[in-house]
């Protein structure tokens, strides 16, 4: 498995290089654009949308894809920068939802599932499926249930109608469970002899072990919360409130040159801590698939 | 085994100066946002178009005048005898005003008298005569005496009407008296001088009291009516007394200029109503004085209610007026505002504000003043 | 053991609130409410609802696309991503690049690549254009029943990367002696693959089919960013349908459609995960 690549592997490698450069395609077109002026997006797009008459001699019209910006400018950037406030102030909405979803999913998903990992009480494995089946659920499975709870807490169009349900959300307990399962029984029973408690025995000994298990959940909650869509459309009609998901999809439509440079400015956050953590948002998409 | 083949192929190093410099550029366009917006958008001071009239001032001082004056001229043409009156009396109906010297027609009308005694001394000769040449009963003698006496007869007849007459204008010219209730405003003559061209005495009409006439711009001037009663005059003395005037006339200054600049008719209303117009005032008061002066005070709104924008807001050029307006877009970015050029048309303007009569709608926000040169389309900041 | 249960009432204490207030007492009630009527008090119905839910003609089409939809992606997903997980499972040049790539569209936010999506698909899009070039009718891809090929194709690269990093894991845990052993036997490759791989692959595979059904459903966002609340008939999904009784406050439906759509999702899992204990006993 570790001898040098043979020439069927360079061959594959090609081949796979090609591949893999369509699956960056998207992305990459998105940052080239964002670099490209408006007026050049406008020109190359703005066909995107518009019934041409065919019979017309509209024929050949078609949206020019451009690979290479004319000249590149900042323009766009510096539009959704600084001409306008509203960008930014959605994207610190973003991550003042985001941050305490992670946190508090992370805190209150290690504590739960340590009893999930490492404890034994009746009825374990059947709520442990519960919230398994939880996690699978679309969101509009509990759409109107949660809209009811939350409209009585007296949360609707404030962030706690995200953060909370956030929080408690069931793939922080799934996926901390996963891992602090794969922690030796014998290291904890060790540190009960030693009269440890479980609280110790939690922060002492199984915590340290599953850092690891914690970095890839963070990531992984992370990317999943800064895309949700569905939760702040119902939860949060103020628009002040909104997080940078939720901009970007009013403006694809409206303003082509400036989505593309809000888009990636958006991925990026993602785009770089996946770079930064990709062994650890690897190592949590396999575990979540061990079974325990 | 895992774990080792996690080398990407970026350095961790890099993408954590990466993520750290990308985090400072959020970070420090989120603080200095405000700061950066205002270095590239110019900031404008707005203010909604309201619904107003413009108001029109004058202000403005004159001299009253009497309103009737009459030239008092000597009656006969001769020398002044006595002034019985001196400039500022007050004088009533038929009071005597100048006497003049009559002692020459005197004399003459003596000589007539006496030549008529004479005449009436040889009529008794002549009846002598002719009661002689009945008695004579000489035919011819009898008819000349008759001729004699009917001639007589007409001479002192014709002499009689002369004393009278010249007796009437000596009774006429021996003096000459107020025709009317007045004030004596200006005295020429003088005793013993030989009569003058001009006018012996001036003399004012009471009851046609003062007036005063003023020059005021046209954009005031149109919209003051004749009848019309202005209270805010004051008497430039001691007193500060107000009076009330009525206008009597509007004498609209040269209007020739609405044939020559065939202009908008916004432009053209704006250019006539600078033209000054003589505008009259009657001042029904006792106790003013021909040459006092007055303060008068005009202040007149335009009665309709119209948008109305301060003059800074107007600009001028070779299309005619406009006006920037602020455009709000709800834009993707949040609300950006741009400067609009929209034409106005003018309907009238004082030193502050303008009405427009075309162009604007209430409550529309209208540019006043920017920091930064302005274009149709121009992005701006609030 | 009692001890253990009360310190694990205490471990589980903050997240079963949670869980409770946010996700199982709502569950409940809206199960409760499919069963009555629209009123306020809420008379109990019986099985109403569901009656009128599956007379539904828009119900039926979004259940009906779902399940295509489900039926077409899913193996379409597995039988790529095991592609490219098998052949990246050896040493090539550039491999840690090439699988960073491959992993890059699960992190990337879905609204940020619509556009480019757009780009191509659009009546006048690339797509379109390149078809013109070898002399094709253009294809409305947004407006016909080549949609859920679209969506297909958005859903394919969102997930593959996931996929393959599971089977990647699952590959690398078959030992690799089997393979020797087996080669020394004279098996060829294919034979190795039916008889080591497959086999050994099964238990992933069970979990990958569960989670890309489960990610299946997520490809909602997509659509909706692509083609808004009510897109073309064959993109009518059940979450299209769902939301939309939200917004037309049809409580009844919503919560009857949401929890047959429970019992399906329970049921596949259990199944699922019934049939992977049965073919681990079988095989050992």
């Amino acid at each position: 498995m570790n001898n040098r690549p043979s020439l069927t592997g360079l061959a594959l490698s090609m081949l796979f290089a090609i591949f893999a450069a369509a699956m960056l395609f998207p992305i990459g077109l998105t940052l080239v654009s964002s670099l490209m002026s408006e007026a050049e997006i406008s020109q190359n797009y703005d066909l995107i949308g518009k019934m041409v008459d065919t019979a017309d001699g509209g024929k050949d019209a078609f949206v020019n894809l451009k690979l290479l910006p004319d000249w590149l400018t900042i323009q766009q950037y510096a539009q959704v920068l600084i001409l306008s406030p509203k960008f930014l102030s959605m994207f610190w909405n973003s991550v003042g939802l985001v941050g305490p979803i992670v946190v508090g999913q992370i805190v209150v998903g290690s504590l739960a599932a340590y009893a999930f990992a490492k404890l034994r009480f009746p009825g374990r494995d059947k709520l442990f499926f519960v919230y398994l089946m939880t996690m699978l659920m679309p969101f509009q499975v509990t759409l109107v249930p949660n809209y009811l709870v939350i409209d009585k807490l007296g949360l609707m169009n404030h962030s706690s109608a995200i953060i909370l349900p956030g929080i408690f959300g069931a793939f922080g307990v799934f996926m901390m469970r996963q891992f602090m399962a794969h922690i030796p029984y014998a290291l904890t029973e060790a540190a009960k002899i030693d009269g440890a408690g479980q609280l110790t025995i939690f922060w002492r000994v199984v915590l340290p072990l599953a850092k690891p298990g914690l970095a890839a959940l963070a990531v992984l909650l992370f990317v999943d919360y800064w895309n949700m869509i569905e939760q702040p459309l119902i939860f949060l009609q103020d628009s002040v409130k909104q997080p940078l998901s939720l901009y970007l999809a009013q403006i694809n439509q409206s303003a082509r040159g400036v989505g593309f440079a809000a888009s990636s400015l958006y991925m990026a956050p993602m785009v770089l801590l996946f770079l930064y953590a990709e062994s650890y948002f690897v190592e949590g998409i396999q575990h979540s698939g061990i079974k325990g | 085994m895992v774990m080792e083949e996690q080398k990407s192929g970026f350095s961790k190093r890099k993408l954590r100066i990466f993520a750290g410099l990308f985090l400072a550029l959020l970070v420090i366009c989120t603080l200095a946002g405000n700061t950066l917006r205002s270095m590239s958008l110019p900031k404008v001071y707005t203010q909604p178009a309201s619904k107003g009239s413009v108001a029109h001032e004058y202000e403005g001082s004159a001299t009253v005048q009497p309103g009737q004056t009459l030239d008092i001229a000597n009656p006969a043409g001769w020398k002044v005898k006595k002034v019985l009156v001196k400039q500022g009396d007050k004088v009533s109906a038929g009071q005597k005003l100048i006497e003049y010297d009559d002692s020459e027609w005197k004399l003459q009308l003596d000589d007539m008298q006496t030549n008529l005694k004479k005449q009436q001394l040889s009529m008794d000769q002549l009846q002598a005569n002719y009661i002689a040449a009945v008695t004579e009963g000489s035919e011819s003698a009898l008819a000349e005496a008759k001729i004699a006496i009917e001639s007589a007869k007409l001479d002192i007849a014709s002499q009689k009407q002369h004393i009278l007459s010249l007796q009437k204008s000596m009774t006429e010219g021996q003096s000459v008296s107020a025709p009317f209730t007045g004030v004596v405003i200006q005295v020429n003559a003088s005793a013993g001088t030989a009569p003058g061209l001009g006018p012996e005495l001036v003399l004012a009409n009471s009851a046609k009291g003062n007036e005063i006439r003023l020059q005021v711009p046209g954009d005031v001037a149109g919209l003051l009516e004749i009848g019309e009663v202005l209270d805010q005059i004051t008497l430039s003395d001691k007193s500060n007394r107000q009076l009330s005037g009525t206008i009597v006339s509007i004498d609209d200054g040269e209007s020739g200029g609405e044939g020559i600049m065939p202009a908008n008719a916004g432009d053209d209303s704006n250019n006539t109503s600078s033209l000054p117009s003589s505008v009259t005032i009657s001042l029904k008061d006792d106790n003013l004085k021909g040459g006092d002066r007055v303060e008068v005070k005009i202040a007149k709104t335009s009665e309709e209610q119209t948008v109305t924008v301060p003059n800074e807001a107007v600009h001028h050029d070779e299309r005619g007026a406009f006006v920037f307006t602020l455009e709000g877009r709800e834009g993707p970015l949040g609300n950006a505002y741009y400067a609009v050029e929209t034409p106005v048309k003018i309907a009238d303007s004082n030193a502050y504000v303008t009405s427009i009569a075309e162009g604007l709608f209430e409550q529309q926000e209208v540019i006043v003043n920017s920091t930064g040169f302005l274009l149709d389309g121009t992005r701006v900041r609030r | 053991m009692s001890r253990d249960g009360a310190v694990a009432g205490l471990f589980l204490a903050p997240s079963l609130i949670g869980f409770s207030v946010f996700y199982l007492i709502p569950f409940v009630l809206g199960f409760y409410q499919s069963f009555t009527d629209g009123a306020i008090g809420g008379q109990l119905v019986g099985f109403r609802n569901y009656a009128d839910l599956l007379h539904s003609a828009s119900f039926r089409k979004a259940a009906g696309n779902t399940m295509l939809f489900t039926a077409v992606g899913v193996p379409l997903l597995i039988i790529l991503s095991m592609t490219l997980a098998i052949l990246l499972n050896r040493s090539l040049y550039l491999r840690s690049w090439l699988r960073t790539s491959f992993m890059l569209p699960l992190v990337v936010p879905v609204a940020s690549v619509v556009t480019v999506w757009q780009v191509f698909f659009d009546w006048n899009g690339t797509l379109n254009a390149w078809l013109h070039e070898l002399g094709m009718a253009r294809v409305d891809w947004m407006q016909s029943n080549w949609s859920m090929s679209i969506v297909v194709v958005m859903y394919v690269w969102k997930n593959i990367g996931y996929d393959m990093i599971l089977l990647l894991a699952g590959l690398q845990s078959i030992p690799k002696d089997y393979y020797e052993t087996a080669s020394l036997e004279g098996a060829g490759r294919f034979r190795q693959f039916r008889h080591i791989t497959v086999i050994y692959l099964t238990p992933t595979l069970f979990f990958v089919l569960l989670i890309s059904i489960i990610n299946s459903f997520k490809v909602f966002r997509e659509t909706y960013l692509l083609a808004g609340d009510y897109p073309y008939d064959r993109l009518y999904m059940l979450q299209h349908y769902m939301n939309n009784m939200f917004f037309e406050l049809d409580v009844q439906k919503l919560t009857a459609a949401a929890t047959l759509m429970v019992g399906c999702i329970v049921m596949l899992t259990s199944g699922l995960l019934r049939a992977e204990r049965r073919f681990r006993e079988n095989s050992e």
